[in-house]
């Protein structure tokens, strides 16, 4: 509260006690009271002092009387003053009766003139010459008030405290004695003293305004004499009936000054108590309105019920009461905004972030334009992501750096924005908030932070050469900042993510050796290992991830260590090692994910060397084990695989056709789609001719429960021994939604001729609903050969393009990449077309058919490119290479012998037809005879 | 009028009605006591004495004292103000409700309260006061079911506010019957809270203890704590939505502890687990040197001092040094001292453990 707007009230409320005792002392009814003041009549003359002695004193007295009942006190006083002097000593018994009205109304006149000295010692002469006089009371009670005004608290005091013990005072007036005396006790200092008369209004007054000032008054107490626990005893005193205190602006000043003090000197629990208790100035505004139409509905209603006029004029007098707190308080300028600051920072200070948090954004959202609001939205989008409220702290951080680019705290609401975003895992938006904040403030101090958040975001983007190059940036321009071992870290860790295991490998292993001791390391070494086993280095792998387990036994990635110690062993050959390994993962680990590949693997290496024995006891112990929590499904299959080898084909049917109808319906059970893949042929094994009869039989059973992902699971397996099976289903979209992986590929392989929207949302609910299934990749291959069909080879090629990037050693994404090379050539990009054929032919594993097919289709790509002898080298590694496959060694014998034209080496293309024609294995290809043509016009055009 | 019906008072903007009015409708207490009678505006600064003869919310009754028969039918939205002259049984309830007296509130004001139902639609009215007086009066008896019954009437009102505070009592109650889904619906039907009036306080009070039914502390800390930060301390509701956040809070804490808890005990399983492979390998190598058979199960575990173990592994922090658990207890503190004599402040401060023990409260009622 600001010291002049203190001012300002505390002289509007001075006027308001003068005129007020102006009401009581001279008027009869609150009515005349606040009748206009009539003119004067003329005095005597401008100073009235010579022109008053020559009149009489009747003349003197109703001239005084006449100006007395004006209001026009001043004018009054030489009259008075006249009557005094000439009779004051009177010692006549009638003249001294009417000594003590004149004393009386002399002293009252100086006090309302403002000379209050002198209206001291009038008051005091009537006090020591009629001490039983009949207006004694009131004439203390005015000197009391005498004093007041003269700011003399303690003579004031002692005044009304002499009135008080010394008169019966009535119980009307005590209150607003008692009331003053508090108040100018307080004014005194003596806060002590001042209760006992403030408790004493609460008591046994009922008046709004009496009991207002009261409870204002002790609160100023209470603060004063730091009683905190009473302050909290004025809550229920304030809520009770008719309390105007909360509407008092006198209160509301009160309360906010002493939730300052209370602030400053950390109480923040009793401070958050007073600034709740104050009311905003629209609050008081709309409260005192409120009360306003009550009391004129309750005037109305007083009148038609031709109620008494006293009740009226109290209704009167209370709505006056209102009218002038409401001129008062429109003077005032709004402060709702600081008191409503004061409330958001108590409850910080308290720990109340929640509340924190909402308060401070009241401010923004209800004072937008204020001063405050900037602070305010900072400290709630800070205290949104102190409370992991990201979603808010986003929100309300893009308002602050849309609204206040200038702002102090622009830089850290614009990391702060960034942090919650990747903390959510929504990095574009993350990378994208860091490139508007960096280009918005070039001179963002914090840049190295907010780049680190752009790196990281990237890496999780999978744009890890952009990632690499943020960070490495902050290691070399902010060598000395906070951020270089995070951004070595994550820098680290981006190569192993690439993957780049020996550049991961080395820099995990500096990382170490130059963090030993920071919050990354215990990870850097574990990821050390890691990486040293994916760069090829197995037994310094596994030295690293021994010391990792030996320096943190307890840490959350030994299980992971032990799972890569087995990898380890296993690629080693040291199967007995690896199963220990693994076998240690399942004690230590509370992952189902980490057990289930441990298990699978163990099971691996038991298939791995026959020991089928083995293989089958794992299983079954697996299944016994963690049942459902376990991949159950997988497990039985994986048991059947081992059962078929020990000959125990029966059993293994039997167990597979178990948990096929035990689990089928469940979508998710992907062990049962396995499952499905063979059982159709052992059964046929098993059974023969039975086999589709078995299965229609399952179906109709299937369909009799309403398990609908069963029975079309059941018909796709039908429809492997009974391929006309499938001619005449039917599939709805409904169906789509409760198809397992396996079987949504199957319908929409299905269906694409006939029904292809159908065929597309099967393929796409596999890729949205099962993105880690192994069919999920076979989806995407679909559906860009759908796309590619449908001409539209751009979408194609983007499906392509996930096949690669989501699934790199999938079987199926060495045909992905070949049809993406053949949709690229369509749109004669040829270069991307060939460094996709390339690609194939990287992967040692997709030697085969693939690499004939990929070399001839790079020579076609130069080709086209106009490089004539670079694809004649291609064509040639064909049918050098790959002879045997005798399509493209056709196609490539024939595109050689084209080059070579090109090139203008006749001879060498006649030569390279005439190695051609000699091979039989290719008279039958239509290339041959195309050769055998040119090689023709070669000849003729020599001759 | 007490603390306690001031919500409903600001709703009907009859917020500090002065006391010589109330002293002037005494004395204008109907002579038949079967009549009920009120002062209605029809126009600006005018005013009449009228019978109340009932209607619907959509229709009011009326009929001026001087006639002996017939009525008046007017719709609520032509009355400018309505004040009820309270009968005396009715005035006892209330001054009874006022002293958290419930059984005598009850049983004052019940008549009158039902009897003014269709006049609740008038905006700027007490009959709305006065029968959400009953209705409290029964929610604090625990006659949820007839106190239910009431506050559904109001939901056929032609006011919207009154109809959402129909609704979200109704949404309140029905979770002290434990209902919490039908809470949920109710309280979706009630309709956003859009501002800062002690209605949208109540909207977050139910939101709050809903969330709390679906074990969000969190999420029910952030919807009591918007009730705090804009709400009054003279709501009725604000002393139980500082209730509710205390315990949030130490909900949080609680869940926050159970959290490091659970962490303890897995990082002394991998732990104990560690050391039952080194004593398991140590065994097995002097077994083979000794050509003894590999150690058993039980010689392992015997050599496992798992207490020794434990002991390795830090203390999980117990609730009370959660920073949530200190926020609870000095809210619970804070609501004990502002607000002693309600239920609320009670319970607190049998929560708060730094109170005296105090065996002469009664949380729930004063004269049940």
């Amino acid at each position: 509260m600001s010291q002049a707007f203190q001012l300002r009230a505390r002289q509007a409320a001075l006027a308001l006690a003068i005129s007020l005792a102006a009401q009581a002392w001279l008027s009869p009814t609150p009515a005349a009271a606040q009748a206009p003041a009539q003119q004067p009549p003329a005095a005597p003359n401008a100073q009235g002092g010579a022109g008053v002695s020559g009149l009489e004193p009747a003349q003197l007295d109703a001239a005084a009387n006449m100006r007395i009942m004006g209001g026009h006190y001043a004018d009054a006083i030489p009259y008075l003053r006249e009557l005094v002097g000439r009779f004051g000593s009177s010692t006549d018994p009638d003249i001294q009766q009417r000594l003590a009205a004149l004393y009386r109304a002399y002293g009252f006149c100086l006090v309302m003139a403002g000379q209050h000295e002198e209206g001291i010692a009038v008051l005091d002469m009537y006090i020591s010459r009629f001490p039983k006089g009949l207006h004694i009371q009131e004439v203390v009670h005015l000197k009391g008030d005498s004093y007041r005004l003269l700011e003399q608290w303690e003579k004031a005091a002692e005044t009304y405290d002499a009135l008080l013990k010394n008169y019966q005072v009535p119980r009307d007036i005590a209150a607003s004695v008692l009331t003053k005396l508090g108040e100018v006790l307080i004014e005194a200092g003596k806060h002590a003293d001042a209760k006992a008369p403030l408790d004493a209004v609460l008591e046994r007054s009922l008046d709004p305004d009496f009991r207002s000032r009261a409870l204002t008054g002790l609160l100023k107490c209470y603060i004063a004499l730091n009683e905190l626990d009473a302050v909290y005893s004025l809550v229920p005193r304030l809520h009770a009936r008719d309390s105007a205190a909360l509407y008092s602006l006198e209160f509301n000043i009160t309360a906010i000054d002493g939730g300052d003090q209370l602030l400053a000197s950390q109480k923040y629990a009793p401070a958050l108590l007073l600034f709740k208790l104050a009311k905003s100035k629209k609050e008081i505004l709309a409260g005192l309105t409120r009360w306003n139409a009550e009391l004129v509905a309750n005037r109305t209603r007083l009148m038609a019920a031709g109620s008494g006029y006293q009740h009226i004029l109290a209704v009167n007098e209370q709505l006056g009461r209102i009218a002038r707190d409401l001129e008062q308080l429109n003077k005032v300028e709004s402060y709702s905004e600081q008191l409503r600051l004061r409330v958001a920072r108590t409850f910080f200070e308290l720990g109340l972030k929640w509340e924190a948090l909402w308060a401070y954004r009241g401010v923004y959202d209800d004072f937008p334009k204020s001063e405050q609001a900037v602070s305010s939205l900072f400290a709630a989008c800070t205290i949104s992501y102190d409370l992991a409220l990201d979603d808010r702290a986003v929100e309300l951080g893009k308002k602050y750096m849309a609204d206040y680019p200038t702002s102090d705290f622009y830089e850290q609401v614009a990391l702060t924005v960034g942090r919650s975003l990747t903390r959510q895992q929504k990095y574009a938006e993350a990378v994208q908030a860091m490139e508007e904040a960096l280009a918005a403030k070039p001179d963002f101090a914090l840049k190295d932070q907010a780049l680190f958040i752009q790196g990281y975001s990237l890496l999780f983007l999978d744009k890890n050469a952009e990632a690499l190059a943020i960070f490495d940036g902050i290691k070399k321009n902010f060598a000395q900042g906070p951020m270089v071992e995070s951004a070595s870290y994550w820098g680290a860790y981006g190569h192993l993510l690439e993957p780049s295991y020996e550049k991961a490998a080395e820099s995990f292993r500096e990382f170490v050796g130059k963090f030993p001791q920071g919050p990354f390391t215990d990870d850097a070494q574990f990821r050390f290992g890691v990486s040293l086993y994916g760069s090829d280095q197995p037994a310094p792998a596994r030295e690293q991830l021994k010391s990792f387990i030996a320096a943190h036994p307890a840490h959350a990635l030994r299980p992971e260590a032990h799972s890569i110690l087995g990898d380890i062993a296993g690629s080693l050959g040291e199967l007995d090692e690896a199963i220990a390994q693994y076998s240690l993962v399942e004690t230590l680990s509370t992952s189902m994910d980490q057990i289930n590949y441990a298990a699978f693997q163990i099971g691996k290496a038991r298939e791995a060397r026959g020991e089928w024995d083995e293989a089958v006891r794992h299983f079954r112990e697996y299944i016994e084990r963690y049942g459902d929590k376990g991949n159950y499904t997988e497990g039985v299959y994986r048991l059947s695989l081992a059962l078929k080898q020990q000959d125990k084909l029966a059993e293994a049917v039997n167990m597979a056709t178990d948990a096929v109808r035990r689990f089928g319906n469940d979508p998710k059970a992907a062990g049962v789609d396995s499952l499905l893949k063979d059982l159709p042929a052992d059964y046929q094994a098993l059974k023969g001719s039975e086999a589709p009869l078995f299965f229609k039989t399952e179906i109709a059973r299937a369909r009799d429960l309403t398990k609908r992902t069963l029975e079309m699971r059941l018909q796709m397996a039908l429809a492997q021994v009974e391929a006309s099976s499938a001619g005449g289903l039917s599939f709805t979209k409904n169906d789509i939604a409760v198809a397992s992986p396996a079987t949504a590929v199957w319908i929409g392989q299905l269906m694409r001729k006939k029904e292809p929207e159908l065929a597309q949302l099967a393929f796409e609910r596999v890729i949205a609903e099962f993105p880690e299934s192994d069919e999920c990749g076979e989806a995407f291959m679909q559906l860009a050969e759908m796309a590619a069909a449908a001409g539209d080879i751009e979408k194609a090629v983007g499906y392509l393009e996930q096949i690669k990037r989501r699934f790199p050693t999938y079987e199926s994404a060495a045909r992905a990449l070949v049809m993406q090379g053949d949709l690229l050539r369509k749109l004669e990009r040829y270069a991307e077309a060939a460094e996709r054929y390339d690609t194939v032919l990287q992967v040692k594993e997709w030697r085969g058919p693939l690499y004939p097919e990929c070399l001839y289709k790079i020579g076609l790509c130069r080709m086209q490119m106009g490089e004539y002898r670079e694809a004649f080298a291609f064509f040639q590694r064909v049918y050098v290479l790959y002879q045997h496959f005798e399509t493209w060694t056709a196609r490539a014998y024939l595109q050689s012998g084209i080059c070579l034209e090109k090139l203008g080496e006749t001879p060498q293309a006649l030569a390279t037809y005439d190695e051609m024609m000699k091979l039989d294995a290719l008279a039958s290809t239509k290339e041959y005879e195309v050769a055998a043509d040119r090689r023709k016009k070669i000849v003729a055009t020599a001759k | 009028m007490t603390a306690r019906a001031l919500p409903l008072l600001a709703l009907c903007g009859l917020l500090l009605a002065p006391a010589s009015a109330r002293d002037q409708q005494q004395n204008a207490a109907p002579a038949n006591p079967n009549e009920l009678r009120a002062f209605v505006s029809l126009q600006p600064e005018k005013s009449m004495e009228v019978i109340l003869l009932g209607g619907t919310p959509r229709s009011l009754a009326f009929r001026p004292p001087d006639l002996q028969s017939g009525s008046v039918m007017l719709p609520p939205d032509k009355v400018l103000w309505l004040r009820v002259v309270l009968p005396d049984a009715a005035r006892a309830g209330l001054e009874a409700f006022g002293r958290g007296e419930w059984a005598t509130a009850a049983r004052g004001l019940g008549p009158t309260a039902v009897a003014l139902l269709p006049y609740t639609s008038v905006r700027n009215s007490d009959a709305l006061a006065i029968f959400m007086a009953y209705a409290d009066s029964l929610r604090h008896l625990g006659q949820i079911d007839p106190a239910l019954a009431l506050f559904q009437q109001l939901r056929s009102s032609p006011v919207p506010d009154v109809r959402r505070l129909g609704t979200l009592w109704m949404a309140y109650l029905s979770l002290r019957k434990g209902q919490s889904g039908l809470a949920a619906k109710l309280l979706e039907n009630a309709g956003q809270p859009g501002g800062e009036t002690e209605l949208d306080g109540l909207s977050r009070l139910v939101e709050s203890y809903v969330r709390l039914s679906e074990k969000k502390p969190r999420e029910a800390l952030d919807a009591i704590a918007q009730l705090l930060a804009f709400g009054g301390l003279e709501w009725a509701i604000y002393p139980e939505g500082l209730f509710l956040a205390a315990s949030s809070y130490e909900l949080v804490a609680f869940a926050n502890a159970t959290q490091a808890a659970t962490e303890r005990e897995e990082s002394i399983k991998r732990a104990l687990l560690a050391e039952r492979i080194r004593i398991g390998r140590e065994l097995a190598a002097a077994a083979r040197q000794a050509g003894q058979p590999p150690p058993s199960e039980a010689a392992i575990l015997a050599k496992l001092d798992e207490k020794a173990i434990a002991a390795t592994v830090p203390p999980s922090p117990p609730a009370e040094a959660d920073e949530n658990y200190r926020v609870a207890q000095e809210s619970f503190e804070h609501l004990a001292k502002a607000f002693p004599s309600t239920p609320w402040g009670q319970q607190a401060k049998s929560k708060f453990k730094g109170a005296p023990p105090d065996s002469s409260s009664n949380p729930t009622s004063n004269d049940q």
